[in-house]
Parts: structure tokens; sequence; C-alpha cells
């Protein structure tokens, strides 16, 4: 994997050990986040590589 | 021989087709309008890019008299006249897709989502009906260095910032305003891992807004590397989600301060904080409204600290951020109501 290099990837980095998972709290469809269906449960559609996301957390 | 009851059923929905979603399959915000909509007895016509053209038949005709085109739904067999469209709801973006993409090359994919953009903005950026938002007014609302300039033109506060990538005026801010500094990002706190696989992500959780340490400024020289955002921190005593659809105002208070992780930056979801509705001072009102529309915006969803002091600080506006997590919080606060009444009427 390569190395981060600019400043904002250094902090992230520092920080990200820290960090829990972020998750949406209870009762709330979607906080922030757009709900959708899968055969295999809800999904909040948090994770990563998928093109149409609401870019989990942060969207 | 005679219509399929279908049809009869897909000419009848054509009447109403004056509404027109764009979005993605995934979008929620746009199921919960649509089946508003629908209780209201009117079918949009919804234009999942991520569907887009695979799933639709486009003509688009066009001659020294005018012009014409239709998009047609290729599995609802629904269609389109685009001179019926009244209003259009812009919501989410998508990659397109193509019927054989898998099969493309590389360039052949370029070159076909270069194309599919042209076709659907040629098609739909000349249509003179009400926008919400129209994508042109977007891309100029989106750059927080002029929103900061213009909303402290319009009369708001907004906090001391610096962009930079000269580790000398990094350090040099953070002396000449002698509080602490926060670290931001511009464009995405994802810091883009959405658009690289799993595997290849280097920092997975992206970037919230973080007071730097002396341990961070240790590796200040790295801001050489791409320009950086710094802002001084502002105490908050609570924070405001503003959300303006067409003329109407939403103040949502958000209670920050109730918890570790959202006392820097409130995007943690997970935080059981509370959200309560907020009346502005109509002033703040006023100066809300007046800022999203002067980018020709009707919709946009700005974030607002309101000091100890009772001061209201400008962070930035969002044109496409969410409203329905502060709508499930805050129930009072109709916002998809609005929304609806807004693109059924096509006026602010």
């Amino acid at each position: 994997m390569k190395k981060v290099n600019s400043f904002t990837f250094k902090v992230a980095k520092s920080t990200e050990s820290t960090k829990k998972q972020v998750k949406v709290r209870e009762g709330v469809a979607m906080a922030g986040c757009s709900f959708y269906a899968t055969p295999w449960g809800g999904d909040y559609r948090c994770n990563g590589y998928h093109p149409g996301t609401d870019s989990g957390a942060w969207c | 021989m005679g219509k399929s009851p279908r049809f009869f059923l897909t000419s009848l929905i054509a009447l109403s087709n004056n509404i027109l979603i764009i979005t993605n399959s995934l979008d929620l915000h746009a199921d919960v309008l649509v089946s508003k909509l629908i209780k209201k007895g009117i079918m949009p016509f919804r234009i999942n890019l991520d569907e887009f053209p695979r799933d639709f038949e486009v003509d688009h005709e066009t001659d020294q008299n005018g012009w014409s085109a239709t998009i047609t739904h290729i599995p609802s067999e629904r269609k389109l006249d685009l001179d019926t469209i009244k209003s259009i709801w812009t919501r989410k973006s998508s990659d397109f897709t193509f019927l054989s993409e898998d099969d493309y090359s590389t360039q052949e994919k370029a070159y076909a989502n270069q194309e599919t953009k042209h076709v659907l903005n040629g098609l739909l950026y000349s249509l003179d009906c009400y926008w919400m938002n129209h994508p042109l007014a977007v891309r100029s609302a989106l750059w927080k260095g002029e929103q900061a300039l213009r909303a402290s033109k319009m009369g708001f506060k907004t906090p001391t910032s610096l962009i930079t990538n000269q580790p000398s005026s990094v350090l040099g801010f953070k002396e000449k305003i002698n509080k602490e500094v926060v670290l931001k990002t511009l464009s995405t706190p994802t810091l883009s891992a959405e658009k690289v696989a799993v595997g290849e992500q280097v920092v997975t959780q992206g970037l919230q807004t973080t007071i730097l340490t002396d341990d961070h400024l240790e590796n200040v020289e790295a801001v050489r590397e791409i320009p950086c955002y710094f802002q001084e921190y502002i105490e908050k005593k609570f924070e405001l989600r503003v959300t303006i659809i067409g003329d109407y105002v939403f103040a949502a208070k958000i209670n920050s301060q109730q918890s570790e992780k959202t006392k820097v930056d409130m995007r943690d979801y997970s935080a059981d904080i509370l959200y309560e509705a907020f009346e502005l001072p109509t002033k703040i009102e006023n100066r809300c409204r007046d800022f999203v529309h002067s980018y020709n915006l009707q919709y946009g969803a700005m974030d607002i600290i309101v000091t100890p002091e009772g001061e209201f600080v400008f962070l930035e506006n969002n044109p496409g951020g969410q409203f329905l997590f502060v709508e499930e919080l805050v129930p009072e606060l109709k916002m998809m109501d609005a929304l609806a009444n807004c693109l059924i009427e096509g006026t602010p």
C-alpha cells in the first residue's frame, strides 16, 4: 500500500485508529444516509466503493 | 387490435408527467417524494442515472422551428414528452450504465460517459421550467472560499480561515489568531475513499473537522503537497441546520455540545443528541433565504454555529445536502411537503 503524503491524509491517518465505525442511531431510518433493502437485510450505504452512494456517515 | 390496459394506464400517467426527478436508484429522498406525490394524485417521471441510458429511449429532434424530445422508460413503458415538464428536481448523480459496458474498453467507456452527459445536459439545460436546483446554479454555488466571502458581504459572521500550501503561513496563522485551529476539507470529507476500491483505500474513514495538535503540526511541511483549509475553531452553544426549500426556511437546532462525539464535528449520527425545531430571528431567516437565492438556487442546506454569545456564524451551504434525516428527527419540520408543493406549483 502506498504511503500518505499530504498533510490532510497524515492528519486523517493519525486519527483513524481512534475512531470507531460510525453507526446511525436506533429508530432513525437514515441519519444522513439513504437506507436500502438488500436480500440480506437493510444497509445504510456506509460502505465504501459503490457508485451513487451517499458517502455514508458523511452525507 | 384493442389497446392493452397498460397502454391506457401509461397514457393517463403521461398526462401528468410534469415533474421530472433526476437521481439514482438508491436515493431514498426520491422514493419518499415519489410516494408523497402519488398520494397527491401526481405521478412524476424519475430518471435514475445509474440506469441511464440502458433502460431509457431518448429522441431529441431539432430543426429550424424548434425542438421535440421524448424519454421513455423501457421497463415501465412510460414516456415523457419534455415540453410538458413543469418542474425538475435534481437530487443525486451517478455513473451511467450502458447496454454492453462490461465489454467496453476504457476508452469506449470514457467516451460513452462523456457523450451521454452531453446528450442529457443538452436535452435538459435548455428547459425553461422550475428547477430545484439547476445544475449550473449548483456548480456556481459549491465553492467554499467564494461562499464565505459572499456570506460575509451579506452580513453573516464567518470564521477566520486560511487556505495555503505554505507551512510558514499555517504556523503564522495559528500564532496570529491565538486560538485553536481546525483542519477541514473543501471538496469531500471522505477523502475520495468511495472512488477507489476497498483494498486501495489508504484512509478509509475520511477526515472530520479536526482540532490541530502539536503532533499534527510536526507534519506541517506536508501542506506543500496539496493546499489545505484551516479555520479558527469557533466555540459553540449549539448548531443549526437551516434548509431552504423554495421560499420556505426550516431551522433545526442541533445540540452538538451534548456529546463528545459531536462537539467538534456534528456529523456523527450515532450520538444521541437532541435535534429540535428552532425559530430563527427574522433577519437571519431572510439572510439565509437571500443567500441561497443569490445563486439562483431553490434549495440549500446551510450549516450555522450559534456561539455562547448568541452570534450566528456561517459555515457553509450545501446545494445538494440531505434533509430527510433532519425531518425524521424533527417531524414538525415538514420539508418533504414543502418540496412537493414547490414542484407541484412550479414556483417557490
